[in-house]
């Protein structure tokens, strides 16, 4: 699972460098949101815009990287194609995080 | 029947079929882009159920997928030979509000089946599972 790491003013970018988090890429996924995000105190953003499909597994592994950020820190989701932004919708999960339409490039006051 | 192709309950495997599913109804029948991802999420959730509990007891279990054309729908029949839905599985009609403190990590994918497939039939007959539904077809839009 190829995850590209940036530090910016708006927070670390997370970019999923691949097509799929389906049910063969969700543990590895979660693996490498473990080690990208164990050292985080701020804001990380998962920037979705590669990624064409998502399933039920890999909805549970983005679920699971938001439980384990470190406490005090925010997982927040930008750039959702309309497949994955459907898969949200569908379990409600687009109202368990806050999902930017495009990269935040400003720190939020409230975070 | 617009085609049958057979899988290894395996997450490799089921990742192959369904990209040559997606290439058979892209390339072969009057669907849109939407319906089609509609067909693969569900699809995507029945394969990887088969292969995460009817084959759970086993590392070599096959699934075929029929589909056939009904114009303004897709017909699928899926077929295994492993264990049996257990009577207790019940579909749920909609997802609940999550709550925040107690989020799932699972249970999305009979949201996802139930929610976006029709006529959802599912028979047990000689050792084998025949699940059958129909995803219709969003119209595309009209172009200006």
């Amino acid at each position: 699972m190829r995850l590209t790491q940036t530090t910016t003013p708006a927070g670390l970018i997370l970019r999923v460098e691949e097509a799929r988090i389906d049910a063969m890429a969700a543990i590895a996924f979660k693996d490498a949101m473990r080690t990208a995000t164990q050292d985080e105190t701020g804001r990380a953003i998962l920037d979705l815009s590669e990624v064409t499909f998502i399933d039920s597994s890999g909805l549970g592994a983005i679920v699971a990287a938001l439980k384990q950020m470190p406490d005090g820190t925010a997982l927040e989701l930008a750039c959702l194609s309309s497949a994955v932004e459907k898969v949200f919708s569908l379990t409600r999960m687009d109202t368990v995080f806050k999902i930017h339409k495009q990269l935040p490039v400003t720190y939020p006051a409230d975070v | 029947m617009l085609f049958e192709m057979q899988c290894d309950a395996t997450p490799a495997d089921i990742r192959r079929v369904l990209h040559s599913i997606r290439t058979q109804l892209s390339e072969r029948t009057l669907g849109g882009a939407e319906t089609i991802t509609i067909a693969e999420l569900v699809l995507a959730e029945i394969l990887n159920n088969i292969s995460e509990h009817a084959y759970s007891n086993t590392d070599c279990g096959t699934i075929n997928v029929m589909a056939d054309d009904l114009v303004w729908a897709w017909q699928f029949h899926v077929l295994d030979q492993g264990m049996a839905i257990p009577e207790a599985v019940q579909l749920p009609t909609e997802a609940a509000t999550p709550e925040a403190s107690r989020l799932p990590e699972s249970g999305f994918g009979l949201i996802i089946i139930n929610t976006l497939a029709d006529n959802l039939e599912y028979k047990r007959s000689n050792g084998t599972n025949h699940l059958s539904f129909v995803i219709t077809k969003v119209p595309a839009p009209t172009p200006h």
